[in-house]
């Protein structure tokens, strides 16, 4: 049950499957590790509470791994994989699978993939995002709008090439 | 897409990566095991049983060993001087170059010590064993009259004068002090008597300040024979003769006066109700203060932190042997029940087919009520060995309990305080074997490793538990002041 969620999460700070699920194995183990600072009885709904503070774990795990990577060599910060062509007619959508936003998000720098997920998707304000990746605030504004603009480029092209197959 | 509006943008987003539909590979459990088994390698289930047993495993050699090396203190003196025979017989060309051994105080029901001192027989010691009152008397009192024995011989009396004032004595305090052993003419007396039992064990400052004690005794009776004989100048003639003939015979067989010498003059004086000092009684009550570990459990699963015990305890001694406890000891015990031990949880049906009871820790607060019997095997003036029997009722004050349960096969917790008071009457069997040593008439320490049975159960689940570990007490047992006796 836990795990499918760890990876649910994992996914989308990962660069890969791999990766992904060698930071939700690295979550696991801190999830053990700490366990007798879960305070059970503090929580109505044990199972929600749980899933809350591992989820805690795996973004903070998925954030050091950035900063590793980041630390690591330039080698990461990769050129856009993806040249996509603008088009003219944008036709708005009104839904968005999983595996789509995945396959974009994975298609964004790390750099702009966090703030996207930490902005996005946990509702992070860009104060705790810029504390958390221990950069300026501009930069994690900057860096959020320049996400939104590639990720609405890849998925445009996305359910282009769905809508041709 | 390309001109959705941010904020619809991100609730797109969220919506998408609210259901992820990602699962681990195959191997990724086998690999998570691995770094687990890695990172946090899993510990050997340490299952203490034997400890809880430790207790009983330290006090049964400890009580053996005792017994083995003191095998005379809880017997009688017949079957001490069978011990003490051989002795004299392997050891009697020894003694005649070092000095020999000699009996002492014995008037006062304790073992007899062997003590240097030279020409005394073992038939001497049979006699003075034989003759001497199976009935105890205060130690101090006894301790005195070793000393006035001691001051007689250390004098250099011959044994005709010792025995004839001592004949004296005991026709002159008829009916106030207890005959002291004949000795037979013809056989050498006892030198010299060793110090009082009550002086072994005792530090080198102690013995000093009773030398010392002693002598300023002595000086007191000199100078109340003094005076006696002051006194007996004014006498009537026929009393006068009858006093001072005695006094002077023992003025003039000895060169000081002495303590029994002042003794026999009291005699002449009139009577006067005297109290003695206080007496160690065996008979009576007595008040313990106790505390220690409790290691509880039930069915004897494992798994949980140790209690406490503190309290107090009132007992009544029947004899030397033979005493009821009862008291108020307050508890704490921890104990882990496994599985559906424990048959109860506020809220749920446990016999309902989809609640499984996982485990229940318990934090209980409670009073006991013990009522043991003891008997002390061991009965010697400073070690005893005991063991004690007898029904505990528990007084529950609170209980903490923390369930872990499955509903529905999910995994739940639940922690629940019942703070209703409950009487769970004789509940528990105790029985225990300890160790008492005694710091002086008044005070002794003791360790009682126990073992308790559940009867019943107790607790709003109604559960067993065992329990063991080890109470530490420190008894006072108040001195009996001697009956008022006339001099």
């Amino acid at each position: 049950m836990l795990a499918g969620y760890a990876m649910g999460v994992c996914e989308q700070y990962a660069e890969s499957t791999e990766e992904a699920e060698e930071m939700a194995q690295e979550g696991f183990v801190k999830l053990f590790k700490n366990m007798h600072r879960f305070e059970t009885d503090r929580h109505e709904d044990l199972l929600s509470s749980l899933k809350g503070w591992f989820k805690r774990i795996l973004i903070n795990t998925c954030i050091d791994q950035y900063r590793k990577n980041k630390r690591n060599a330039l080698s990461h910060l990769k050129p856009e994989a993806l040249e996509i062509q603008e088009y003219s007619e944008a036709t708005p959508i009104d839904r968005l699978s999983y595996k789509e936003l995945l396959q974009a998000v994975r298609l964004l720098s790390p750099g702009y993939r966090q703030v996207f997920n930490l902005f996005v998707l946990e509702g992070m304000s860009h104060e705790e995002i810029s504390r958390q990746l221990g950069i300026s605030v501009g930069t994690s504004k900057s860096n959020l709008a320049k996400a939104r603009e590639k990720m609405k480029k890849i998925l445009t092209h996305l359910t282009r090439i769905k809508t041709y197959v | 897409m390309y001109n959705q509006p941010d904020e619809e943008f991100d609730r797109l987003c969220r919506e998408a990566a609210e259901n992820p539909e990602c699962h681990p590979s195959a191997d990724g459990w086998d690999k998570l095991r691995r770094k687990l088994d890695r990172e946090m390698p899993e510990k050997p289930d340490r299952r203490p049983g034997w400890l809880l047993w430790l207790p009983f495993l330290i006090s049964l050699p400890l009580a053996m060993a005792y017994w083995l090396q003191f095998p005379a203190s809880g017997k009688d003196l017949s079957s001490l001087l069978s011990v003490l025979k051989p002795v004299q017989q392997t050891d009697k060309a020894a003694s005649k170059q070092q000095p020999g051994f000699t009996s002492t105080n014995t008037r006062n029901g304790s073992p007899a010590k062997e003590s240097p001192s030279p020409g005394t027989s073992a038939a001497t010691l049979e006699q003075s064993l034989a003759t001497a009152p199976h009935t105890k008397l205060p130690e101090n009192q006894a301790g005195s009259q070793t000393e006035g024995t001691h001051n007689e011989s250390s004098l250099g009396r011959n044994p005709q004068a010792n025995s004839k004032n001592a004949g004296d004595r005991e026709q002159m305090t008829a009916g106030q002090f207890t005959a002291p052993p004949r000795i037979k003419s013809g056989q050498p007396p006892a030198k010299k008597l060793d110090r009082p039992k009550s002086d072994l064990g005792r530090k080198p400052e102690q013995l000093e300040q009773r030398r010392d004690a002693e002598q300023a005794a002595e000086a007191e009776d000199n100078e109340s024979v003094n005076r006696e004989l002051v006194q007996a100048s004014s006498l009537p003639a026929d009393v006068k003769d009858s006093s001072v003939q005695g006094l002077a015979k023992s003025s003039a067989a000895t060169p000081e006066p002495l303590k029994a010498t002042s003794r026999d003059s009291a005699a002449t004086k009139p009577p006067q109700a005297t109290t003695s000092g206080p007496i160690a009684n065996n008979k009576g009550f007595g008040f313990m203060a106790v505390f220690g570990p409790d290691f509880s459990n039930v069915h004897f699963d494992a798994g949980s932190k140790s209690g406490f015990s503190v309290g107090m305890l009132l007992e009544y001694h029947f004899n030397k042997r033979l005493s009821l406890q009862s008291g108020m000891i307050y508890e704490k015990k921890n104990y882990t029940a496994m599985g559906d031990a424990y048959g109860k949880i506020p809220g749920y049906d446990v016999n309902d087919p989809n609640f499984k009871m996982n485990k229940v820790d318990a934090h209980c607060f409670m009073w006991e009520i013990p009522v043991n019997v003891r008997y002390n095997f061991v009965a010697g003036n400073q070690h005893r060995v005991f063991a004690a029997t007898g029904f505990s009722t528990y007084l529950m004050r609170k209980e903490d309990l923390h369930y872990y349960y499955t509903h529905y096969n999910l995994f739940k917790y639940k922690k629940w305080m019942n703070d209703q008071s409950s009487a769970y009457w004789f509940a528990v069997a105790n029985l225990s074997v300890g160790y008492e040593y005694r710091i002086n008439q008044m005070f002794s320490i003791q360790a009682d490793p126990y073992f308790k049975i559940p009867v019943k159960g107790m607790g709003y689940g109604t559960v067993p538990v065992n329990s063991m570990g080890i109470l530490f007490g420190i008894r006072y047992r108040p001195l009996k002041s001697a009956a008022p006796s006339k001099k």
